[in-house]
């Protein structure tokens, strides 16, 4: 499966493929410190969106939408679908 | 379907921290999180689903080494802020 080159353009797809169906996505976060990585994955098991990454300021911005998703599924369903861009 | 998923407590937090210290120079930590809607059996194929409490405003938040599991359920946003901040402080470590 192919990861995103870019930060704004995974995020902003992975915002959308959760809110089109909450129930179906899945997240993913896979740190390997060994390696200095950490791999973010959104899926809903028939669109897979991948980012990888070594860099320490993308890691803050993986955890603010890990963070973000996380919020989104412990609120109720009615929010009112506003997206703000990092 | 989780089912003996805990609720959140403060020793969730605890093992994550641990789960990442032993992954320090070896191995990967896998987290896994999705929108929970408080099933606690999965679907029969034939017959009637057991009836639940549905929730909507639940996420269960999973993490392994590979080995070792942990898991919780997730439903209060401040559940949620302590979470991102042990995730925060153990990805220092990490990265």
């Amino acid at each position: 499966m192919p990861y995103y080159q870019t930060w704004e353009e995974f995020a902003r797809a992975a915002e959308k493929l959760y809110l089109t169906d909450p129930m179906k996505v899945r997240v993913a976060l896979k740190y390997r410190h060994c390696d200095g990585n950490i791999c973010m994955k959104v899926t809903d098991d028939a669109v897979c969106l991948q980012y990888k990454t070594d860099q320490a300021q993308d890691v803050k911005k993986i955890e603010k939408l890990h963070g973000k998703l996380m919020r989104l599924m412990v609120s109720k369903e009615s929010h009112s679908g506003a997206m703000e861009t990092d | 379907c989780p089912s003996l998923e805990s609720e959140y407590d403060c020793s969730f937090l605890t093992e994550l921290t641990r789960l990442f210290q032993k992954c320090r120079t070896t191995g990967s930590v896998v987290i896994t999180l999705k929108k929970y809607d408080g099933r606690t059996k999965p679907v029969p194929r034939k017959g009637h689903p057991e009836t639940y409490e549905p929730a909507d405003n639940k996420c269960l938040f999973r993490a392994s080494d590979g080995k070792t599991k942990i898991s919780t359920v997730v439903r209060k946003q401040h559940s949620v802020t302590r979470m991102c901040e042990r995730e925060r402080v153990c990805v220092c470590v990490c990265v």
